[in-house]
């Protein structure tokens, strides 16, 4: 096996992004020193490290809740979405009706239905989920019913030629001709999920040792530890890079006999 | 034609129009012998495609009657498309196997390898079970796309313009090792494809059709003696029956 993509390897890729990070750090440090900026108005790289070591433990103890929340919601809208693509994909009667109703869930800024949710569901994680698993799945229901639609006409002959029934057409040729379009639209979707959970933690203001790390960043912004909640600020930005990487190296790893997407570049 | 030779299948007064309203065939009629390699020549558009989709039951006609020597079954027909048509995440072994799969879910794994490798022994791909399509040439996917079509055993091989798509030096040795393997086997063949020098070299019979709405014009036999090589192609009578063909194509044109 080829080991990680190496799309992420190599100078022009690693070295110089991190080399520029680094300046643009050192940057800021030094203006928030030069010119007395308090920490409470913006606090510099060194601050933001310091709030880290100090509350580290405190912040991944909520990492964990964000995380398990948009973790299960992705799962969710990963299967939720494959089922729904793949009953909007057997008929054209059936897609006609139900995809607007997919759409509404897109187009609809799901800050707006949080206060129902909320009133209608007592357990928060579940308040959570469903609002992250909201803003998740439709990119995985349009991408793979795209990739559903898709399927090589020809092959389709030959699926008809050989009298291949309804379930050998699904998982023989319909499946494995949607499953580059269902990774694409899973590798939206994660970063959707992580904003789902953000957005909905921030709304439902969660509070205590089970709240995540967006409602910390949020009470740390009204009690001004703007040090601290820029440390969680960094951290749910690491966990999306995480989370696109995880799923890309995923996609990578699952097509990586036959798909472009995963063609070797010296091949 | 020789009268007494069993018919694999017969055409009769076949008539295509599309839903769009084009009329692509005109009453076909054409008896196919069995064991018999019979082309279908023609410019493009001309219903050819669409004569061998319905030969193949792909496509019903709009009037008209195909009557096939075997009973229906998913393993009377081998077909090879234009392109080689492979899954692209299945391995050389899985793509082969698939209308054995197709047509008998229970078939056994020894069964199954048996015949892969047959075909595959056919074909000259013994050893490439486990590559995937990406990996394989041109010339070898559609190598892979015949060995499909022949792993059932076909009472028929229906090809469309299978070769159409590859370099000539690759189409040539194509060319003949499908010669080769016919003049073995003696399958039933019926040929799709708009080369005059591919159609002498391969059949025992040409049939020319006139572009759209596609009718047949011409129907003659290829009477060079069996076995034929390469060689072929360099002789002067090879080239006065490809000059023939030609003229039917031209006789197809004048006339209205």
């Amino acid at each position: 096996m080829s080991a990680p993509p190496r799309r992420f390897v190599g100078f022009g890729n690693v070295l110089l992004p991190i080399l520029f990070g680094i300046a643009l750090l050192a940057m800021w440090e030094w203006a928030v020193r030069h010119y007395g900026v308090p920490e409470y108005v913006v606090p510099g790289p060194v601050a933001i490290a310091r709030a880290f070591s100090r509350d580290g433990a405190d912040l991944l103890a909520g990492l964990m809740v964000t995380l398990q929340v948009t973790v299960a919601a992705l799962v969710l809208a990963a299967i939720t979405g494959a089922v729904f693509a793949f009953a909007l994909a057997q008929s054209r009667l059936v897609e006609q009706t139900l995809f607007p109703y997919a759409v509404f869930l897109q187009v609809t800024p799901i800050v707006t239905i949080a206060p129902f949710i909320i009133i209608w569901v007592s357990n928060v994680f579940v308040v959570l989920l469903i609002l992250a698993w909201m803003a998740a799945v439709f990119p995985v229901i349009s991408n793979t019913l795209l990739g559903l639609k898709s399927a090589d006409p020809n092959l389709k002959d030959l699926f008809q030629l050989y009298r291949a029934n309804r379930w050998q057409t699904a998982t023989k040729l319909l499946l494995p001709s949607a499953l580059p379009h269902f990774l694409g639209g899973l590798r939206i979707s994660g970063g959707l999920a992580l904003i789902g959970t953000v957005v909905a933690e921030m709304v439902a203001g969660t509070s205590g040792t089970r709240s995540g790390l967006a409602s910390r960043l949020l009470e740390a912004s009204y009690r001004l530890e703007l040090a601290r909640a820029m440390a969680c600020f960094v951290l749910l930005s690491a966990t999306g890079l995480v989370l696109y990487v995880v799923l890309d190296t995923l996609s990578h790893y699952l097509l990586r006999h036959w798909h472009e997407s995963a063609r070797p570049k010296d091949g | 034609m020789n009268g007494a030779a069993l018919a694999a299948v017969t055409v009769d007064h076949v008539t295509k129009v599309f839903s769009s309203g084009t009329e692509a065939l005109s009453p076909v009629s054409l008896r196919v012998e069995m064991g018999s390699f019979a082309s279908l020549v023609g410019p493009s558009g001309c219903g050819k495609s669409t004569l061998l989709r319905m030969v193949a039951g792909l496509t019903d006609p709009t009037s008209g009657t195909i009557s096939r020597s075997w009973p229906s079954g998913p393993e009377g027909i081998g077909f090879v498309f234009q392109d080689p048509t492979l899954m692209p995440w299945a391995t050389v072994a899985a793509n082969v196997e698939l209308p054995l799969r197709l047509a008998n879910p229970g078939i056994s794994t020894a069964e199954l390898a048996m015949r892969v490798t047959g075909a595959l022994q056919l074909v000259g791909l013994q050893g490439f079970t486990g590559a995937f399509p990406r990996e394989l040439s041109g010339g070898m996917r559609m190598r892979v796309s015949i060995a499909r079509a022949i792993v059932t055993r076909p009472r028929i091989l229906l090809m469309d313009e299978p070769f159409a798509a590859l370099d000539e030096f690759t189409r040539f040795q194509l060319n003949e090792d499908l010669l080769a393997l016919w003049q073995e086997n003696r399958w039933t063949v019926l040929f799709v494809t708009h080369s005059i020098r591919e159609a002498v070299f391969l059949s025992e019979r040409i049939v020319v059709m006139s572009p759209r709405p596609g009718r047949i014009v011409a129907d003659m036999p290829v009477a060079f003696t069996v076995p034929r090589t390469a060689a072929l192609r360099d002789t002067h009578a090879f080239t006065d029956t490809c000059a023939q063909v030609g003229a039917a194509f031209g006789g197809g044109m004048a006339v209205p």
